[in-house]
C-alpha cells in the first residue's frame, strides 16, 4: 500500500511540476500533471530500455519525481512565474492519497487475457529480465502499461490498482481544462464552464469509457494522451498559447513518447493528430515540427530496438515493425524539412489528399479481398450498437459530429476533425494488415480502439460552440459574418 | 438580429443534444453491464489482487493460459526452475508472471519411481489444464521452495519441488 501511495504521489508531483513549468495554472496543474507524470515515467523507462540500460522501477519513479522538480526549482530560482499554492497543494495530495486508498480497497479492475500479457512484461521490467521476453510480446504489448504497473513489484504485487482509474480521471479533467481554456474568449451563452461540464458528463456516462477507466490495457491511457496531443493543437489554433498561456509544444513533446509506447498503433494515430498542424494557419512554427520530430525519433528508436530484438532472437523481422520504422524515419525527415523549409511548399489541401491516399490504399486492399471488409463492416455495425457495449453512445456521438460538421463552421477545426475522419480508412487498412476481419463482440480490437478517439470526438463537438453559422446551408453564413481563412476545416 | 437568434438557437440545440445524450448514456449504462457479461462489464470488483484468484474467477481462456503461472507465483515465487527442452512452458511467463528465478533448460530428466509419484501426489497443491503444456500437476512443500523440476511424463507436465524428489531418493 505504501509503495502504491508513494509511486502515485511521485507521478502526481513530478507531472504537476512539469505542468506548472509548461504554464498550466490553478486547479488544472494536478489534473494535467498526473497524465504528464505517468507519460514522463513511461518515456523514461522506454529510453532506458532502448538504450539497454538497467531500468528498475524505482529508478523511473525517482527520475519522474526529481527531474521535473529540479526543473521547476530552477525556474523558481530564476524568478519565473511557476506558482505553487501551499494549502491547495496539500489538499490535492491528501485527496490523492485518499483516492489511492479507496481504489485499493475497492479493487475495481477489468482484465482480459491481454491484461495478463501486459503484466507479464511488467514483471519482466520489474525483475530486470526483459531479455526473457519474446519479441512478439514487446511488439504487441509495447511498454507503457507494463511501465505503469512495474513499480507494484517493489512491494511484491502484480499491478497498481489506482493508476489506471486515476489516469482516466485525469483525462476527464484534461477535457474540462481544454474546453475552458480553448473557449475562454467565447462569450456564450452557454458559458465555457457549462460546456466543459456537459462534455465531461457525456464522457463519464459512456459505458465503454468507464470500462477502459479500470481496464489493464493501453486503450484508456492512450485516449488520455491523445486528447492532450490533439487538445494542444486545438488550443494553438484558438491562440490559447499567447502570452500567459500553456506551452503547447512542450505538452505535446511530453506525451508523444508515451503515445508511441502505449499501443502498436499509437505512433500512427499520433501522426494523424499532428498532421493538421502542418497546414493550420497561425500556429507557431516550432509547433509544426517539434512534435513530428519527437514522434519520429521515438518511433525510430522503439522500432529499431524491436528490429535488433527480433534479430538477436533469431527470428525474421515482421513487416509491421519495418513499416513503422520507416514511418518513424519519415517523420524525422519530415520534421527536419518543415524546420528548414517551413510549410509554404505543402499543398493547401494536404489533409484532403492524405485522406484520399488512405482511402485509395484501403480501396486497393478491398479490391483484393472484399470479404475482409464485408465481415469487418458487419461486425463493426453490430459492435457500435449493442454487441460492443457502446449502447447508444457511439451512434449519438457520430450523429452529432455529422450534424455539427454540416451546420457549423469553426476556423481551424480540422485539427480535431482530421484524426476522426482519417481513422475510418486507417481502421479498414489495419484489418487488412493484420490479415483478419474485425469480429463481433466487446473484445474485438477495433471495438476497443474506438475509445482512443472518443474524448477527442467530444472535444470536437464542443469546439463548435463558437461557430457563427448555425444553419444547414453554407451560403447563409456569409451574410451573418465573414469567416477568416483557416485552411481546411 | 436573425443571425444572432440563429446562433443562440443553434448553441441551445447543441447543448440540449449533449445533455440528452448524457441522459441516454446514463439510462443505458446498467442494461449494457447486465447484457455484456462480467468480463466486459464497465465495473468489476475483485475480492483480492492475488493472481491465482484473479485467474480462477475469470474465463476459461484466462485459466488455460495463465493459471499454471499464477500457481507457480503463489507457491514457488523466486525459485529456480529446470525445464526439459521439449516442455512447452512459456519462458516469458515463467520469468514475468510467475516471477521465478533462474530458468534452466536440460535434456531428459530424472525418471520417476512409484515412490516419487506417491510423494508427488501427497504434496500436490494444484492441478489443471494449460493451453500450451496440457494437463499439469504442481507439487511442493509449502514455504522455502528453492528449485522446481519440470518433468514431462506422458501427456502430463509435473512441476515438482526438488526437495520432494530428493526426499524420495530420485
Amino acid at each position: 500500500m505504501i509503495v502504491e501511495v508513494l509511486v502515485v504521489l511521485a507521478f502526481l508531483i513530478g507531472g504537476s511540476a512539469l505542468a506548472a513549468v509548461y504554464g498550466v495554472r490553478g486547479w488544472a496543474v494536478p489534473a494535467v500533471g498526473f497524465a504528464l507524470g505517468v507519460a514522463v515515467h513511461v518515456g523514461l523507462v522506454g529510453a532506458l530500455t532502448v538504450a539497454s540500460l538497467p531500468s528498475p522501477p524505482w529508478l523511473g519513479v525517482m527520475l519522474t519525481l526529481l527531474g521535473p522538480l529540479a526543473w521547476w526549482g530552477w525556474r523558481w530560482h530564476q524568478g519565473d512565474d511557476v506558482p505553487v499554492a501551499p494549502i491547495p497543494t496539500l489538499g490535492v495530495l491528501a485527496a490523492t492519497v485518499g483516492l489511492v486508498l479507496a481504489a485499493r480497497a475497492a479493487n475495481l479492475v477489468n482484465f482480459t487475457p491481454d491484461s495478463f500479457r501486459y503484466l507479464t512484461t511488467a514483471g519482466l521490467l520489474n525483475g530486470g529480465r526483459l531479455d526473457d521476453a519474446s519479441p512478439f510480446l514487446l511488439e504487441s504489448r509495447v511498454l507503457a502499461v507494463p511501465a505503469m504497473h512495474a513499480p507494484a513489484g517493489l512491494s511484491g504485487e502484480l499491478y497498481l490498482r489506482s493508476v489506471t482509474p486515476l489516469l482516466a480521471l485525469s483525462g476527464v479533467l484534461v477535457l474540462v481544462w481544454l474546453v475552458t481554456v480553448g473557449l475562454r474568449t467565447f462569450d456564450g451563452p452557454p458559458s465555457p464552464t457549462l460546456i466543459a461540464v456537459a462534455a465531461a458528463a457525456l464522457l463519464v456516462t459512456t459505458n465503454r469509457f468507464v470500462f477502459h477507466a479500470f481496464y489493464i490495457n493501453g486503450h484508456g491511457p492512450l485516449a488520455t494522451w491523445l486528447l492532450i496531443l490533439g487538445g494542444a493543437s486545438w488550443l494553438a489554433v484558438r491562440r490559447a498559447d499567447e502570452v500567459g498561456g500553456p506551452q503547447l509544444t512542450l505538452l505535446q513533446a511530453t506525451v508523444l513518447p508515451a503515445i508511441v509506447l502505449a499501443r502498436p498503433d499509437g505512433g500512427v494515430l499520433a501522426g494523424l493528430v499532428l498532421l493538421p498542424l502542418l497546414t493550420a494557419d497561425g500556429v507557431p512554427a516550432r509547433l509544426r515540427w517539434v512534435g513530428l520530430g519527437v514522434l519520429g525519433l521515438t518511433m525510430t528508436a522503439w522500432q529499431g530496438f524491436l528490429v535488433s530484438f527480433y534479430r538477436s532472437a533469431g527470428g525474421d523481422v515482421p513487416f509491421s515493425v519495418t513499416a513503422l520504422l520507416l514511418v518513424g524515419i519519415g517523420a524525422v525527415l519530415g520534421a527536419l524539412s518543415v524546420r528548414r523549409l517551413g510549410t509554404a511548399w505543402l499543398p493547401r489541401r494536404s489533409l484532403g489528399l492524405t485522406e484520399l491516399v488512405l482511402w485509395g490504399a484501403a480501396g486497393v486492399a478491398i479490391a483484393f479481398d472484399p470479404q475482409v471488409l464485408l465481415d469487418s463492416a458487419r461486425a463493426t455495425v453490430q459492435n457500435t450498437g449493442w454487441e460492443g457495449g457502446w449502447g447508444v453512445s457511439l451512434l449519438m456521438l457520430a450523429g452529432l459530429a455529422v450534424a455539427v460538421l454540416m451546420a457549423t463552421d469553426v476556423p481551424g477545426r480540422a485539427v480535431l476533425r482530421f484524426p476522426l475522419t482519417a481513422f475510418v480508412p486507417l481502421a479498414i487498412l489495419l484489418a487488412y494488415l493484420r490479415g483478419n476481419a474485425y469480429r463481433v463482440g466487446p473484445g474485438d480490437s477495433l471495438n476497443r480502439m474506438l475509445i482512443h478517439l472518443v474524448p477527442m470526438l467530444i472535444l470536437f463537438l464542443v469546439a463548435s460552440f463558437p461557430s457563427e453559422r448555425w444553419t444547414w446551408r453554407r451560403s447563409d453564413a456569409s451574410s451573418a459574418v465573414a469567416m477568416p481563412s483557416q485552411g481546411e476545416s | 438580429m436573425i443571425a444572432t437568434e440563429s446562433r443562440a438557437y443553434g448553441r441551445g440545440v447543441l447543448l440540449g443534444a449533449l445533455l440528452l445524450a448524457t441522459v441516454a448514456n446514463a439510462a443505458d449504462f446498467p442494461r449494457i453491464d447486465r447484457e455484456i457479461g462480467s468480463v466486459y462489464a464497465a465495473v468489476n470488483r475483485y475480492p483480492t489482487a492475488e493472481l491465482t484468484e484473479l485467474t480462477d474467477g475469470h474465463t476459461s481462456v484466462v485459466r488455460e493460459r495463465f493459471r499454471l503461472y499464477a500457481e507457480l507465483r503463489h507457491w514457488a515465487r523466486g525459485a529456480d526452475i529446470e525445464v526439459p527442452t521439449d516442455a512447452r512452458l512459456r519462458r516469458e511467463e515463467l520469468a514475468g508472471l510467475a516471477d521465478l528465478g533462474e530458468i534452466m533448460s536440460r535434456d531428459g530428466g530424472p525418471r520417476l519411481s512409484q515412490d516419487d509419484l506417491s510423494t508427488i501426489e501427497a504434496h500436490t497443491v494444484a492441478t489443471g489444464e494449460d493451453r500450451n503444456s496440457g494437463p499439469y500437476t504442481l507439487a511442493v512443500v509449502p514455504d522455502g521452495v528453492e528449485r522446481i523440476i519440470a518433468l514431462q511424463i506422458g501427456d502430463r507436465l509435473y512441476l515438482v519441488d526438488a526437495r520432494l524428489l530428493e526426499r524420495a531418493g530420485t
